[in-house]
C-alpha cells in the first residue's frame, strides 16, 4: 500500500488561549501525516465488498482532504476521535466527548455536497457551512460543550 | 406500527446484522454507527437487513447473510420498536428469502438524501442498542 507523500504544509502554533489541551492538535508534521494517511488508506480498500462500498470516490477523498488541509493550515484540526466510511462509501470523519458529537461527513455521491452532522442525546442536525472557522467551532462544541 | 409485525417477531427476539471490522470501533469494541447508515443505491429502501441467528455457525451465517468478513452485530426486536425521532418510529419485521429463512427489515430509517440528518440520527441509536455477535 502506497504510503501518502506530504507537501510541506506550515501549521501554525496552537493558540495560546485555547482551553484545549495541546495534544488534542494536530501541530507538527507526523501528527497531520497520521490523520492524512489514515485518510489516505481508505483509498486503496477493495471498492465494495457484499455490504456495500468500501473505498470512497475520487470527489470525496479530494473533499476530505481538502478540508483537512484548511483545517490544518489555520491551525485548527484537532486529532479526530474516528475515520471510517460508510457503506455508501461516504467518508466520516467524527469528534466526540461526553455525549456531544461533530462528524463531517464526505459523500461518494455526485448529487450530494459535504455537511457537517452533530448531535447530543437530545438534539441533532446538520450544516452545510463548512468554512474552517465554522468547522472548528462545532470541533470545539463536541470537544469541550462550547 | 404494524401489530403483525410484532406478533411475528416478538420484542424478546435477537437479531443479527452483518457488519465489517471497522465498523467496530476497536478501543471500545462498540458499533459504529456506518452499520446503519442506509445505502442510497435503492438496496435499503425496503429497510435495513437483519436475520436471526438460529443457532448457526460463523460459516453457516456469512453464507446465509452474505457476509464474507464473518462479523456479526446483535440487537433486541423490542429495542429497535423503542426507537423513536419525531415522527418516525422504527419497526422491524419478518422478510424471509429463498437464501435467509429467518431475514428481517428494519423498517423506518430514511434514505433519501435529504433525510440524512434523520437517517444519521437513526443509525446511531441502533448502534447503540447493538453490540458485538460471537457465533457458537
Amino acid at each position: 500500500m502506497a504510503r501518502l507523500t506530504l507537501p510541506n504544509v506550515p501549521v501554525p502554533a496552537l493558540a495560546k488561549s485555547s482551553s484545549l489541551s495541546d495534544e488534542s492538535v494536530v501541530s507538527t508534521a507526523s501528527e497531520l501525516a497520521e490523520v492524512l494517511a489514515q485518510i489516505n488508506n481508505l483509498a486503496f480498500e477493495q471498492e465494495r465488498d457484499d455490504l456495500g462500498l468500501l473505498r470512497p470516490s475520487y470527489r470525496a477523498l479530494t473533499a476530505c482532504m481538502k478540508a483537512m488541509l484548511d483545517l490544518a493550515r489555520d491551525g485548527r484540526l484537532l486529532r479526530p476521535s474516528d475515520i471510517g466510511i460508510d457503506r455508501n462509501g461516504d467518508i466520516r470523519i467524527s469528534w466526540a466527548a461526553d455525549g456531544r458529537e461533530t462528524e463531517l461527513v464526505f459523500p461518494s455521491d455526485d448529487q450530494q455536497e459535504p455537511y457537517l452532522y452533530h448531535s447530543t442525546p437530545d438534539s441533532y442536525g446538520t450544516e452545510t457551512e463548512l468554512s474552517p472557522p465554522s468547522v472548528s467551532k462545532r470541533i470545539h462544541w463536541a470537544l469541550r460543550g462550547q | 406500527m404494524p401489530e403483525e409485525c410484532q406478533s411475528l417477531l416478538p420484542d424478546n427476539t435477537l437479531l443479527i446484522r452483518g457488519i465489517r471490522l471497522r465498523e467496530i470501533n476497536q478501543q471500545t469494541r462498540k458499533i459504529k454507527k456506518a452499520a446503519f447508515i442506509p445505502r442510497r443505491n435503492g438496496q435499503d429502501d425496503d429497510g435495513l437487513s437483519a436475520s436471526q441467528p438460529a443457532g448457526d455457525s460463523r460459516d453457516r451465517l456469512m453464507v446465509r447473510l452474505s457476509n464474507a468478513e464473518g462479523l456479526f452485530c446483535k440487537f433486541q426486536a423490542g429495542l429497535v420498536r423503542a426507537i423513536e425521532e419525531g415522527e418516525i418510529r422504527l419497526d422491524v419485521c419478518p422478510y424471509p428469502t429463498e437464501k435467509d429463512p429467518y431475514h428481517a427489515l428494519i423498517k423506518g430509517v430514511p434514505t433519501s438524501r435529504t433525510q440524512a440528518a434523520l437517517a444519521t440520527r437513526l443509525a446511531d441509536r441502533l448502534a447503540a442498542i447493538a453490540s458485538e455477535y460471537i457465533p457458537p
